[in-house]
C-alpha cells in the first residue's frame, strides 16, 4: 500500500509504514487521506504498529497533529504496541517524536 | 479523528446531560433509586472520559506548539544563513547578476540573452605585472584592494554595473538595466572615468608608501553600442556577462589609451561631445570588426560640465573645502587639467571680498537651482541615482 503526493511518499509494507520527503499539506482536511491510509494500515497490520520516519525531512504542525491524534487513538483502542523510528539528523524529530510517548507511554522510540 | 480536538462528546452524552437537567428542574421524585444510580454512573463515566480527553487536548496543544517552535527556529536559522550567503555572494558577483539571482530572474539557461545598447568601460593599471614582481603579496593585495574599492565606490556613485575585476583590470557597463538611454549611459560612463582619474592622487601616495617602484597610473577605454548580455558558460558554471564586437572594441581602446588617459570610440564621443573636450587620435583596427574604429582622447570636462564630477573644491556657505591634490611625475595631463580647474575655482573664491562673495554665492546658488530644475524636468525618465545627482548638483557651485 502506498500513498504519495507533492514531495512526499508513505508506504506500508511488511508491517512497517515508512514516511519520506516533506509533508506540508494545509490543515486537517488535506491530511484526511493520509489519516485514512494510516487507519487502513493499522487494520492490515493487526496489533503492532511500526513507523519509520527517518526519511521524513519536514512535517508541518498540521501533520504532527494528525500523527499525535493517531497515537491517541491507538492508546484508547488498547492492546496495541507501537514502535517509531526517527533520525537524529533531522532537527525536529528528537523532541517531537519523544512527545509521542506522552500520548502512548508504552511507545518504543528509536532515534538513530 | 475528524474533530480538531481529540475530545469525544457525542449525541448520547448530550442526551444524558439533558436528562440530568430535567431531573434537577422537576425534582428527583419521579426517579427510583436504581435509575438514579445508573444515571450517576453514566455521568461519572462521561466526566472521566472528558477529563482524559482534556488531558490529551492539553498535551496535544503543548506538543504542537513545541513542534512549531522547533520549525520556526530552524526556519529563522536557515533564513539567517541565506542572508549571510547572499551578502557574501554580493561581493563576488556582478551587480547585474546579483540583482537577477536575488530578484529570482536568473534562470541560468542558454536562452536568456538580450541585445542591449550599452557603454562599456575597461581600465587597467599601467605596468601592473612589473609591480606584482617587486612587492610582497600582502602589500600588493592591500594596495590593489584599496584601489579597486575606490574605483567601485565611484562606479556605484554613477550607477554603473561592475561586470568583473580581472586582476587589476575593471570592466563596467552602463545601460538599459539601469534605466539609462544610450546618451545618459555614455555620459555617466565618461564622467565616472574622469572622476576615477581625479581620485588617483591620494592613492598614489599609499602606493609610494607601500614601496612600489612604479607610480600608479591607469588607462581607460570606452565604447558604446549594442552588446549581447546574458548567461554564458557551461551547464555547471554560468556567468552573466557581455559579449560582442563592441565589448572587444572597448577593451582594445583601453589597451591603446595613453597612461592616465581615456580613449573613446567615435560612437561614444558622439554621445558626449557637448560635455567633454577631446582630441582625435586616429583610427585603430580591432580583430573581428570590419571597419577601423575612429578614436578620441578625452581631455577634460567642458566648462559647463565641471560640477558634474565630485569636486576636489567644494564651496560651502561660509567658504569652501579643498581636498588633497598631489601632483608628481605620474600625474597625467587630464588629471593636471582637473586639478587646475579646482584650484582656479578655489582662488576665485578666495579673491572675492567676504560679504560680496557671500552675495554672489547666494545669487549663483539661486540661478543654479533654477537651471537644475529645468534640467530635472527634462530628465524625468532618468534613474533614481541620476535624479539624486541632480538634486545634489543644485547645491553645488564651482
Amino acid at each position: 500500500m502506498k500513498i504519495e503526493g507533492d514531495g512526499y511518499a508513505i508506504e506500508h509494507a511488511e508491517g512497517t509504514t515508512s514516511f519520506s520527503g516533506s509533508l506540508r499539506l494545509n490543515g486537517t482536511a488535506e491530511y484526511q487521506p493520509i489519516a485514512d491510509f494510516l487507519d487502513e494500515s493499522l487494520e492490515a497490520g493487526g496489533d503492532a504498529v511500526q513507523w519509520d520516519l527517518s526519511r521524513l525531512e519536514f512535517l508541518n504542525s498540521s501533520g504532527i497533529n494528525m500523527l499525535y491524534k493517531f497515537v491517541i487513538g491507538l492508546r484508547k483502542r488498547g492492546n496495541v504496541t507501537m514502535k517509531v523510528r526517527g533520525s537524529s539528523e533531522i532537527a525536529w524529530q528528537a523532541k517531537s517524536l519523544a512527545n509521542m510517548k506522552k500520548f502512548l507511554p508504552g511507545l518504543e522510540l528509536e532515534i538513530a | 479523528m475528524d474533530n480538531e480536538l481529540p475530545v469525544s462528546f457525542d449525541d448520547e452524552d448530550r442526551a444524558r446531560l439533558e436528562r440530568l437537567r430535567v431531573l434537577l428542574t422537576d425534582g428527583a421524585a419521579s426517579l427510583d433509586r436504581d435509575g438514579a444510580l445508573d444515571h450517576g454512573r453514566g455521568l461519572l463515566e462521561l466526566a472521566d472520559r472528558l477529563v482524559e480527553d482534556l488531558d490529551d487536548a492539553g498535551l496535544l496543544y503543548g506538543s504542537i506548539v513545541e513542534h512549531s517552535t522547533t520549525l520556526e527556529n530552524e526556519l529563522t536559522e536557515t533564513n539567517d544563513k541565506i542572508t549571510q550567503l547572499i551578502e557574501k555572494m554580493k561581493r563576488y558577483l556582478s551587480d547585474q547578476l546579483y540583482r537577477r539571482i536575488v530578484g529570482g530572474q536568473a534562470e541560468g539557461t542558454e536562452g536568456s540573452h538580450q541585445r542591449q545598447h550599452l557603454s562599456v568601460f575597461f581600465s587597467d593599471i599601467v605596468g601592473f605585472t612589473n609591480i606584482t614582481d617587486t612587492i610582497e603579496p600582502e602589500t600588493l593585495s592591500h594596495i590593489l584592494n584599496r584601489y579597486l574599492n575606490e574605483m567601485a565606490r565611484i562606479c556605484g556613485r554613477w550607477g554603473g554595473a561592475i561586470d568583473k575585476f580581472i586582476g587589476d583590470a575593471v570592466m563596467v557597463y552602463f545601460g538599459d538595466d539601469d534605466g539609462l538611454d544610450p546618451r545618459q549611459a555614455a555620459r555617466a560612463c565618461v564622467r565616472m572615468a574622469l572622476e576615477m582619474l581625479q581620485s588617483l592622487g591620494p592613492l598614489r601616495k599609499e602606493w609610494e608608501e607601500a614601496g612600489t617602484s612604479f607610480p600608479l597610473q591607469i588607462r581607460i577605454g570606452i565604447n558604446s553600442g549594442f552588446c549581447t548580455a546574458g548567461n554564458f558558460g557551461s551547464d555547471e558554471r554560468m556567468d552573466y556577462t557581455l559579449i560582442g564586437g563592441n565589448v572587444n572594441v572597448a577593451s582594445r581602446l583601453e589597451g591603446q589609451a595613453p597612461p592616465g588617459g581615456i580613449l573613446v570610440s567615435a560612437a561614444t564621443y558622439r554621445l558626449v561631445e557637448d560635455i567633454v573636450e577631446a582630441e582625435p587620435r586616429g583610427k585603430i583596427k580591432v580583430k573581428g570588426v570590419a571597419q577601423p574604429i575612429e578614436t578620441f582622447e578625452i581631455i577634460g570636462h567642458r566648462e559647463e560640465d565641471r560640477t558634474e564630477t565630485e569636486a576636489l573644491f567644494t564651496p560651502e556657505d561660509e567658504g569652501f573645502t579643498l581636498r588633497e591634490i598631489r601632483v608628481g611625475e605620474a600625474t597625467s595631463d587630464v588629471e593636471r587639467r582637473m586639478y587646475r580647474e579646482n584650484l582656479e575655482a578655489a582662488l576665485a573664491a578666495l579673491a572675492k571680498p567676504r560679504a560680496a562673495a557671500k552675495t554672489k554665492v547666494a545669487k549663483k546658488k539661486a540661478s543654479k537651482k533654477k537651471a537644475s530644475k529645468k534640467k530635472a524636468s527634462k530628465k524625468k525618465a532618468a534613474t533614481k541615482k541620476t535624479s539624486k545627482k541632480t538634486s545634489k548638483k543644485s547645491s553645488r557651485r564651482r
